[in-house]
């Protein structure tokens, strides 16, 4: 699936949920996620949306559980995240989802969630991701 | 044998080192919901797959379609692959399996490895 719109996402995170691989609660927070990063972005299909939106509310649902990542992304790839002309929207996105959240989420995930945002909003304005 | 590469990263490396191994293995490249279609109907017999940070993308499809006794996270960050852990996962019948993209070299010849000694 290269693009995907909210319904298809719906479906996808509901398989997920009866298959018990993600939480309700993960799941509402990335609709909401999703939501959002199409009013930002002024679309209606996300490219490339599945990688991201696998990873957060497998990774929410991984918080709920309190189960620790033990991967840093390299901080070659951050500095070129932190660099990307999306960077701003994508922090502003994980900002959002932190405050939906409620509990934080840790460096480390947030790390990811930018690298993988910056993908998604940089292929979705029509730029080269990375 | 037919084995589906699902997963979120490195589809087409993950396709390379199966041919290499064995250019007799039927592959198909599919979205990770498509690929654990695939193995529920049937229509493959192997699900490989890996995402960026075993945060989940790998499997997590696979696992909500053919449950978690069907599925095998062959390494995580920090856990490597272990070879004796997947020849057992294969004896045991598991049908799916996801690691980090960085692992890749090591764990895709493991795992074909270990399907074809059960063979």
């Amino acid at each position: 699936m290269l693009s995907m719109n909210l319904a298809e996402l719906k479906q996808r995170l509901d398989l997920l949920v009866e298959g018990n691989v993600i939480s309700s609660s993960a799941r509402s927070i990335t609709v909401d996620a999703f939501q959002h990063l199409l009013e930002t972005l002024g679309i209606k299909d996300v490219e490339q949306a599945e990688m991201l939106f696998t990873h957060l509310p497998t990774a929410l649902t991984r918080m709920e559980n309190r189960e620790t990542l033990d991967a840093f992304a390299s901080e070659t790839m951050m500095e070129e995240v932190r660099n990307s002309g999306s960077y701003h929207l994508a922090k502003e996105q994980v900002r959002r989802i932190e405050r939906e959240w409620k509990g934080g989420l840790p460096e480390t995930e947030k790390e990811f969630l930018y690298l993988h945002y910056t993908n998604v909003i940089q292929t979705n304005q029509g730029g080269e991701a990375n | 044998m037919k084995i589906v590469i699902g997963g979120q990263v490195e589809k087409k490396s993950i396709e390379g080192l199966i041919k290499e191994i064995d250019p007799e293995i039927e592959t198909v490249i599919k979205s990770d919901l498509d690929a654990a279609m695939a193995i529920k109907t049937k229509q493959a017999d192997y699900y490989i797959g890996a995402c960026h940070t075993g945060g989940g993308g790998a499997l997590a499809m696979a696992i909500a379609m053919l449950g978690r006794d069907q599925c095998e996270t062959v390494s995580m960050p920090g856990r490597k692959p272990d070879s004796a852990k997947v020849e057992q996962a294969v004896k045991d019948g598991k049908l799916a399996f996801g690691f980090t993209g960085d692992h890749m070299e090591t764990a895709v010849p493991m795992i074909i490895t270990a399907i074809k000694n059960k063979q």
